[in-house]
């Protein structure tokens, strides 16, 4: 009776609680879940081939973070923790799994701040930006956007998500406003960098 | 630690850069990454390119992030109950209560269809005679319980405020949150905290407060006003003495107070009375006093893990005292000892 009744109780007030930082800072657990959780996955699935083991690796390193006590100066040192502590866990389980031999060379790299390491978190943190502006768009214009992106014309798109092409030209042009103006030029990234 | 701090630095600047909503300034870090190194330019080259992005913000959207959020919760509070029950059994009998009262007059609130406040649910800890335990609090600061101490804050802890409830004694480790500050109630006086480490110690039959800062700042109030709030400074013991109504300060070996969290109890130079006490709660016994001459003396030890029997083995040799321990029917309180004052009579 008891347990469950706290249960209860936990569950209420769980999303709520915040996290601190030394500089005075806070995010909510809720919120950096939500951001963070499908970055992190998509970073162990660099490690290790099973997304469901991925999401169990993510899914223990915030319950792992929810015990400890540790405090943090900022929010980027937070997500240092967190991208260490998947990297460990990952190279944990494949230890774990006995393909040491397949992976030693991965696991003594990345005892150090290896390149790959450091690689895909630099590629996971520009992305999560990304991701964070690209969720604030409905959901065709999302679908379209993406499907754009990926090199799809605008009868194809059509053709995928049943809809108009004069439909798809408006939702790809309010969609590629979350992405930097004139986005084609500067995607040849050569042009782009004689600009700057 | 420097590089991954860099990375994130510079995956923000670019993403930022690729959302179109980059500073000035962040442009001007962009160009001198770059141009840094010439496989800065390649990776920049990459992260730029339209169907890379897309891919990688197509793996973050299949995961089912509800799904994920609904099990992180029921993981979390199913870990907490299991640390809290194997914490349980660890201190043998660390007793959750739930506020009935409290959960009973926010149902009937609600059903007159006043407007939906959440109800104020409590929760308490109880360590018994003898057991000691550490508990986590909602918002992560730690208490070491000492034995036959009671601790309760209500469902809204670390929301609107920080508020605890305390009989007997309890070491706090405050997680720092300047909005909310913590605020420990004992008997009639307060203590209040915004982050930092102290002990307070009141049992009823002492009359008496004993609130011992380690680190940090407290103020401490009493709520009838009978003393002006008082900021305690590290190092020092304020002692509140209940019935005479009387503040007072000293400058104290805090360890010697706060030791006990550890599994360690250390006295020096400590009068009998407070030594017996402290057994009492240690050990869950009762020690009977035959002659007062016996509160008189005062004893130096460090206890680590010694047993009752070792300890009054300790002090027979050291004081002029003598004792005899009786095992008890009563489980309440199943081991009772007597202490005279002057060396045991050899018959």
């Amino acid at each position: 009776m008891e347990s469950v009744f706290v249960t209860c109780l936990m569950k209420k007030t769980f999303k709520d609680i915040k996290i601190r930082f030394e500089d005075g800072n806070h995010i909510f657990v809720k919120d950096f879940f939500y951001s963070y959780y499908p970055v992190l996955t998509v970073f162990a699935e660099k490690y290790i081939a099973d997304k469901s083991i991925c999401e169990d690796i993510v899914q223990d390193v915030f319950i792992s973070f929810w015990e400890r006590q540790n405090v943090f100066l900022n929010i980027k040192a937070l997500k240092a923790f967190f991208y260490k502590s998947v990297r460990n866990s990952c190279l944990d389980y494949l230890k774990h799994q006995k393909v040491e031999k397949k992976y030693m060379d991965l696991t003594k790299n990345s005892c150090h701040e290896s390149e790959f390491f450091l690689d895909e978190v630099l590629k996971n943190e520009t992305y999560s930006v990304i991701y964070r502006e690209i969720n604030k768009l409905p959901e065709m214009g999302r679908k379209v956007l993406l499907l754009s992106m990926n090199d799809n014309s605008n009868e194809e798109i059509a053709g995928q998500l049943n809809i108009g092409v004069n439909t798809v030209r408006t939702h790809k042009a309010r969609s590629y406003k979350v992405l930097r103006a004139k986005l084609a030029v500067f995607f040849k990234p050569s042009k782009f960098i004689r600009q700057l | 630690m420097a590089k991954i701090l860099d990375r994130i630095r510079i995956g923000k600047i670019i993403g930022n850069f690729i959302t179109g909503k980059e500073s000035g300034n962040e442009m001007e870090m962009l160009h001198s990454w770059i141009n840094e190194l010439p496989e800065n330019e390649a990776k920049f080259k990459i992260l730029t390119d339209e169907r890379e992005i897309a891919r990688n913000i197509e793996a973050f959207e299949s995961i089912d992030l509800e799904r994920a959020w609904k099990k992180y919760e029921e993981k979390n509070v199913a870990i907490k109950l299991r640390k809290q029950i194997s914490r349980w059994k660890l201190a043998a009998s660390v007793i959750l209560l739930a506020g009935l009262s409290g959960s009973l007059f926010g149902y009937f609130n609600r059903s007159e269809g006043s407007e939906i406040t959440t109800p104020e649910f409590f929760t308490s800890f109880v360590t018994e005679n003898g057991q000691t335990s550490r508990i986590i609090l909602p918002d992560s600061s730690v208490v070491w319980l000492n034995s036959q101490t009671t601790l309760s804050y209500s469902n809204k802890f670390s929301i609107e405020n920080r508020n605890i409830k305390l009989d007997g004694e309890a070491f706090f480790k405050v997680q720092r949150n300047e909005e909310i500050p913590l605020i420990v109630s004992c008997g009639n006086l307060k203590v209040r905290v915004l982050g930092t480490e102290f002990d307070v110690c009141s049992f009823p039959e002492d009359n008496k407060v004993n609130v011992i800062l380690e680190k940090g700042k407290i103020e401490l109030t009493h709520i009838n006003n009978l003393f002006q709030p008082l900021d305690l400074r590290p190092g020092h013991m304020a002692q509140f003495d209940e019935q005479k109504k009387i503040l007072s300060l000293q400058k104290v070996d805090t360890y010697e107070y706060i030791s006990w969290k550890d599994g360690v109890l250390i006295f020096k130079d400590t009068p009998m009375k407070e030594v017996i006490s402290k057994l009492e709660h240690w050990y869950g016994v009762k020690i009977n006093v035959n002659t007062p001459d016996v509160y008189n003396l005062v004893f130096n030890a460090t206890i680590v893990d010694e047993s009752l029997e070792e300890i009054f083995k300790l002090i027979e040799y050291t004081c002029d005292v003598s004792y005899k321990i009786y095992y008890s029917h009563n489980p309440q309180v199943p081991v009772v000892i007597e202490v005279s004052y002057g060396k045991k009579q050899k018959k």
